[in-house]
């Protein structure tokens, strides 16, 4: 697929140019109606990280009001749509990553953390506006078009055996838990697909100006895969109202701005958008309405930067006066931004500061005039992203084939209070945990036990749902979803349940079965954690041009992954076939040929035969020869017999030497 | 064969010609005697003879790749570890409490290239054992049992020691996998070879810190070994893959406490603010673990004008890494670093006279084969013969005596494969080579960190005669083959006498003239005393464990446990009367004749399983108990029997030497014998107090070392029995 796309943008860059002018043409001549159908805006956000890494978030959103089957599109690419309208999407996400999420470092309790933060490799999940039996044929067409339209093995998900149907977690923006699936959504994830260019071509190929124009022209392929963290993600939904197609492609990048690092934590790297991309910002794409660049200075940094510059005074007011937020003593930022968006802190504390959003529009700038935003760090600051209520791990107990259990640890951070204040509604912490498990990895569901604080607390007490599908060997994995309620004060919970490993057919062994098999990764939602940014714009009805700010604005809710694990099943030494195929056939052999001996043989046969004294021609006449000669005569006879043969023999091998035959 | 049959068909004997496979056997048994002695000699020149039969080395899985990349440890960091190391000599020189400062310098350092950071404290071993001390690179094999003990009763329990843990994420990976890196230290006694080693670890982490290319994490987990490396090591492995818990309440309050400790004092308001102590009593994970590599920095001179290090391997009961794990280090370290890799030897081997003359012989023995024909070159010069052996005889003595030979045998426990690389460093500051270390270890590590599954290929049976040769199992098992081969023989001969048909035997039969009429009888009598015996040999096992249990006073175990085999074998020998008493009554009452023959056939038959059994657990414990309970199980006649020989007509010189030799190794291998032995030999070298070889015997249990039941369920009812045949009466001839 990826040398197909590159021999076509080889072989037609002139056709595609045309066509790309003629559709700027239509546009340009039909502005008004384009604008009403479909609408198209493209934002980087780019947000500094507290371990001196550096955060952009590339999102990139499409809309189309109109679904028609044979509809022309100007904007909307037409493979999203089509895709929509045979398979019934509601609502679908795709996503590829590469890496992990640090939780700890980079933030959990955000939007852009919790819905970028995925697990490794491919995770597709979908829901259908179709009748409940034709759910499972319609995803197994979709994963087969989504393999065809992103050169990955998506395919591999139409097999049942990794695909579950959750019926509290995914498909859905409203509150996790607070309503049921009924069958219609279906889960299924790739933990070791490896995601690379590949993927990103055909990605880029929905994006209406790919990577020529606009903020898609940042996407340098060396340094975006250089990363710590790099998740390519695309979002259909077209459950809002007036049921449009809104598609969303984001692209999480976490990059390190310089490999070259001063010992300890002396100093944070500068960067610079030519020092992370090494490339510069030449304007909008022409057919996106809206392109910003945001560079977001998180809450516990800009307190930091107050702390700094205390004696200065300065306030950041709601109209933004333009403080020295781009220059003061903890860093600079160029150029000015021409806009800063200040996060409405509603919770009535006072101390807090607000997180703030600088903002760039590409429309300023140009080919003549490029953008490059860049940030010097004046000097060292410790500062924190803001993290989720708990620090989440899931390991494995027991070491080797033998059998052991998973556990799933959540340990309370010690903000707990604080992050939560805006929700504390009740006096409890809501928790719904989604496991989906291989078959061969069997779990013992009655084995399943939750410990808080270290004592074990019967289930029935902190669990308000719990729905549980065993594996069916073969056909389908063991699914646990469970809604908990926890006490508010909880300081560690830990979730077991023990598993067996079962045993594969040699044909159902992947390539490199010694590697392990990977279980993938745990989903945790938290229902009372609100992710929600709230910047507040001052010019209200801007509001659409922002759709990434909107994004922000929307409430979301905290979900978190947790990391792959690597189970390592009974392999079978597929290095010594050989030698396992002579053994049994020696052992076979061995066994049926004194069998049959024993069975063809007859006694008393054997006994006539002896009497007979029958032997062989030579035998007889040897025996004949041999009869009369007396005791010495006979040995002399032997003796001369034997050096008879080993003298010919030694006279074979002169000749056959000599005359160098071998 | 041919003549004989031949001579059958001339004089029409109109028998039934027996089966071919009847005819080997009784051809087998009518020579087993020499059969036997021929076999015992031949595993025995085929255990010299191993160094000749062993294969070079190779890297048998391709994935790993060593030395193909280079290197990215240079000068700088040479030189930044050797600040490290003096900027924490500085550090621990102004603190009182070494253990403290240590930490928050590791923390730091830690911290400082990004990476998870925790510390796990563990409580000391529940047993002095533990706390053996391993070889070092003097080569002494110290016990350290009393002082050991001493240490322990000075009330060191109360102080948990905390093991410092760092894991660098893989910046592209999923995060399954890890590798652990293992520098021990030694708060107690910490000086400049501890200092240099963690500064090389400091080093080493901030270079892999940058590393694009890992695809496993890489765990550095700095052991504190106040009692030892291996239980620190085995604690975090414990806690890493089995954490009890229903006890993590109070793990996480002496966490707490540790965490205090080191971090709240009085100038560490700084610290505090870069640190965030939050997560740093966290238990972190990383995956499967993948591999272990230890590795020690050591102060010493050159040795040969060779900068070495040695590998240590041997793990518990002598399981050994994958042999690939070896020969990465070795590859790298001779064809990239220039450094070589010593095996270590235990002190002494070397100078043994009869080795030399075995080496001398082999070498004129090969000189002559080369003489006769050039094409065979198997000759190896006598010194590296002696070197070769000596170097097998070391690992076959570390193996035998079931301990592992340093922290990674912990890993053991997990299948976990893991190595001690002990490198010697001069005083006076090799920056040059302290970069070649530090590329050798990164080569390792990057090369395991290539190999994205199980080890699985090379061999993990193996024993390494030199740096770059081993022999693999499918060699050094047919010299035990061999020294075995006896016993089943001689069985078969007891179980089924066979008479010489024709007349002039050359050889005669020591083999019973009599064909009992009640064999069933006599075979009963036979199986009801072996398995007394056996018994008894079972319960002197659970007495030793039960009395190293009990809370009684140190000083009275060796006695109480003496004292309770001792009746127990009296009450064995009693029941057993009674039975066979009773027995004979039932039967035919013709007295006390016990068959000899029987018994012994029997003890030949459990021993030769026994060993075959104790072959597959730990390899050199079988080998040396072959050695010593072949002679003896086929040697051993009852000495009423070797009297009569003597005195009977039919005696040859042959046939009482074999009797009397048969008879004096009885008496050597039995427990007294051997006692007064080990005694006479090394009882100046050794001290050998009851206390001391109690000790032994509890550390062996602790370890579970196979050598113990070797001794006790194998070789202690063998010789006991063999004992008992010594003495046997010989029926009476005359009715």
């Amino acid at each position: 697929m990826a040398t197909r796309d590159q021999s076509y943008s080889t072989l037609l860059p002139s056709l595609l140019f045309l066509l790309f002018s003629l559709s700027l043409l239509r546009i340009s001549g039909f502005e008004t109606v384009v604008e009403k159908k479909e609408k198209f805006s493209e934002d980087l956000l780019i947000r500094p990280l507290s371990d001196g890494k550096v955060l952009s978030h590339f999102y990139f959103k499409n809309y189309q009001l109109t679904l028609g089957s044979a509809a022309h599109t100007h904007v909307f690419p037409k493979a999203i749509s089509q895709l929509v309208s045979k398979f019934h999407i509601t609502e679908l996400e795709l996503s590829f990553t590469q890496g992990r999420w640090n939780y700890e470092h980079w933030g959990g309790l955000d939007p852009i953390a919790s819905l970028n933060a995925k697990p490794s490799g491919v995770e597709l999940w979908a829901k259908f506006d179709v009748p409940i039996d034709q759910v499972d044929p319609t995803w197994r067409n979709l994963t087969h078009a989504l393999s065809g339209l992103f050169c990955a093995s998506i395919n591999f998900l139409e097999s049942p055996e990794g695909v579950a149907s959750p019926n509290l977690v995914f498909g859905s923006k409203k509150k996790p838990g607070s309503e049921r699936h009924y069958g219609l959504v279906r889960y299924g994830a790739l933990p070791r697909e490896a995601v690379c260019t590949e993927n990103l071509t055909p990605w880029l190929k929905l994006l209406p100006c790919r990577d020529k124009a606009g903020i898609a022209t940042l996407l340098d392929r060396p340094s975006i895969y250089n990363g710590h963290y790099h998740s390519l993600r695309v979002h259909i939904n077209r459950s809002g109202p007036g049921r449009a197609v809104v598609l969303e492609q984001t692209l999480t990048l976490v990059l390190q701005p310089t490999h070259i690092r001063e010992r300890g934590m002396k100093e944070l790297p500068h960067w610079s958008l030519t020092s992370l991309f090494g490339r510069k910002l030449e304007g909008k794409c022409p057919l996106a309405l809206s392109s910003h660049v945001l560079l977001e200075l998180e809450r516990s940094l800009v307190e930091n930067v107050k702390a700094s510059g205390g004696k200065a005074g300065e306030k950041v007011t709601s109209e933004g006066e333009q403080v020295d937020i781009a220059d003061n003593p903890v860093f600079h930022v160029s150029p000015d931004p021409e806009n800063v968006l200040v996060e409405s802190v509603d919770s009535g504390d006072a101390s807090k500061q607000p997180s703030l959003m600088l903002e760039y529009d590409l429309q300023r700038y140009s080919l003549k005039q490029p953008l490059n935003l860049a940030l010097l760090w004046r000097r060292k600051v410790a500062w924190s992203s803001v993290r989720g209520p708990f620090r989440v791990s899931r390991f494995l107990i027991g070491s080797g084939n033998d059998k052991g259990s998973i556990a799933i640890e959540m340990k309370r951070n010690f903000n707990l209070s604080l992050q939560d204040g805006e929700t504390s509604a009740g006096d409890f912490v809501e928790v719904i945990v989604f496991q989906m498990v291989a078959w061969y990895v069997r779990l013992y569901m009655h084995t399943l036990m939750a410990r808080i604080d270290g004592n074990p607390v019967p289930l029935r007490d902190i669990t308000t749902e719990m729905l549980v599908t065993p594996a069916e060997d073969r056909l389908h994995p063991a699914v646990l979803e469970m809604h908990l309620k926890l006490p508010r004060d909880i300081n560690r919970l830990c979730l077991t349940i023990d598993f067996d490993k079962g045993f594969l057919h040699i044909d159902e062994h992947p390539p490199d079965a010694d590697h392990g098999f990977d279980l993938q990764s745990a989903f945790l939602s938290f229902p009372r954690s609100q992710t929600r940014r709230l910047y507040l714009n001052q010019q209200a009805a801007q509001g659409e041009d922002h759709p990434l700010i909107q994004t922000l604005n929307e409430p979301g809710f905290l979900h978190m992954y947790t990391t792959l694990l690597l189970v390592p099943l009974a392999t079978p030494d597929k290095s010594m076939p050989y030698n396992v195929i002579t053994f049994t056939c020696t052992i076979l052999a061995l066994y049926f040929g004194s069998l049959l001996n024993t069975l063809r043989r007859r006694i008393g046969e054997e006994e006539r035969l002896a009497k007979a004294g029958s032997g062989g021609k030579l035998k007889k006449a040897i025996a004949k020869f041999m009869e009369g000669k007396s005791e010495s005569q006979k040995r002399l006879i032997k003796l001369s017999g034997v050096i008879l043969i080993a003298a010919i023999g030694v006279a074979v091998n002169y000749v056959l030497e000599q005359f160098e035959v071998f | 064969m041919e003549s004989e049959t031949v001579e059958e068909k001339v004089e029409k004997v109109v028998t039934l010609k027996p089966r071919p496979l009847v005819r080997l056997g009784r051809q087998l048994i009518l020579h087993v005697n020499s059969i036997s002695f021929l076999c015992y000699v031949a595993g025995v020149v085929g255990i010299l003879l191993l160094p000749f039969l062993g294969n070079n080395t190779y890297i048998s899985e391709n994935a790993l790749m060593p030395g193909s990349a280079q290197s990215a440890f240079n000068n700088f960091d040479s030189i930044y570890a050797r600040s490290s190391a003096e900027e924490l000599l500085e550090l621990v020189s102004q603190s009182p409490d070494v253990q403290r400062s240590v930490s928050r310098w590791i923390i730091r350092e830690m911290l400082g290239v990004g990476a998870d950071c925790y510390i796990h404290p563990f409580s000391p071993p529940a047993s002095a054992y533990f706390s053996t001390r391993f070889p070092r690179s003097s080569g002494h094999f110290k016990w350290n049992t009393a002082n050991s003990s001493l240490g322990y009763d000075q009330g060191k329990q109360t102080s948990s020691g905390v093991n410092m843990v760092g894991i660098i994420r893989a910046p592209q990976a999923e995060g399954n996998e890890a590798v652990v890196l293992v520098t021990p230290y030694d708060p107690d006694a910490f000086e400049q070879e501890n200092a240099l080693t963690l500064g090389m670890g400091a080093a080493l982490f901030k270079k892999l810190s940058q590393a694009l290319w890992l695809a496993r994490d890489i765990v550095w987990l700095v052991a504190d070994g106040k009692y030892g490396a291996y239980p620190a090591v085995a604690s975090w492995l414990k806690e890493y893959h089995s954490p009890s818990i229903s006890q993590m309440s109070t793990y996480e309050k002496t966490t707490l406490d540790w965490l205090e400790k080191i971090l709240s004092q009085e100038d560490s308001r700084s610290f505090e603010e870069e640190v965030d102590s939050q997560t740093l009593g966290d238990f972190k994970r990383a995956g499967t673990i993948a591999a272990g590599l230890v590795y020690e920095l050591n102060l010493g001179l050159r040795q040969g004008g060779k900068d070495t290090f040695t590998v240590w391997a041997e793990g518990p009961n002598g399981q050994m890494p994958n042999l690939d794990f070896i020969n990465i280090a070795n590859s790298i370290a001779v064809y990239r670093e220039g450094l070589q890799l010593r095996l270590e030897t235990v002190h002494g081997i070397k100078n043994w006279a009869w080795l030399r003359a075995a080496g001398i012989f082999l070498e004129e023995i090969g000189k002559y084969a080369k003489s006769v024909n050039p094409s065979w070159n198997f000759g190896l010069p006598a010194a590296s013969y002696v070197d070769n052996m000596a170097t097998l005889f070391s690992s076959m003595f570390f193996q035998v005596i079931g301990l592992p030979t340093g922290a990674h045998g912990a890993f053991r426990d997990y299948q976990i494969d893991a190595i001690t690389l002990q490198f010697t460093v001069t005083n006076n500051g090799q920056d040059y080579l302290i970069a070649r270390i530090g590329r050798l270890l990164e080569g390792v590590l990057r090369s395991v960190n290539n190999l994205l599954e199980k080890w699985h290929q090379s061999f993990f049976l193996y024993f390494l005669s030199s740096s770059n040769k081993y022999i693999s199992v499918g060699i050094y098992m047919i010299p035990f083959g061999l020294l075995l081969l006896g016993l089943p023989l001689q069985a078969a001969a007891l179980c089924n006498p066979v008479k010489q048909t024709t007349a002039g035997a050359k050889d005669s039969t020591p083999s019973s003239s009599k064909t009992s009429s009640d064999s069933s009888g006599c075979w009963l009598e036979a199986l009801v005393l072996v398995g007394a015996v056996h018994l008894w040999a079972f319960f002197a096992t659970l007495a030793l464990f039960l009395v190293s249990n009990m809370d009684s006073a140190a000083e009275t175990k060796p006695l109480t446990c003496f004292v309770i085999v001792g009746l127990s074998l009296m009450v064995v020998f009693l029941v057993q009367k009674i039975l066979t008493a009773s027995l004979n009554d039932e039967s035919n009452g013709n007295g006390h004749n016990q068959n000899w023959a029987s018994v012994k056939a029997l003890t030949i038959g459990i021993t030769c399983i026994d060993l075959a059994v104790m072959s597959t657990v730990n390899f050199p414990v079988a080998l040396i108990g072959a050695l010593a309970l072949v002679p003896m199980c086929i040697g051993v006649f009852p000495i009423e029997y070797t009297w009569k020989y003597g005195q009977s007509q039919g005696r040859s010189a042959l046939g009482i030497a074999a009797l009397a030799v048969g008879t004096l190794w009885t008496l050597a291998v039995s427990p007294f014998g051997a006692l007064v032995m080990i005694l006479s030999s090394y009882g100046h070298l050794l001290d050998i107090t009851p206390t001391n070889v109690w000790n032994f015997a509890e550390s062996l249990l602790e370890w579970r070392s196979a050598l113990l039941p070797y001794l006790l369920v194998i070789h202690l009812p063998c010789a006991v029995l063999c004992s008992h045949i010594l003495l046997l009466r010989l029926p009476s001839q005359r009715r």
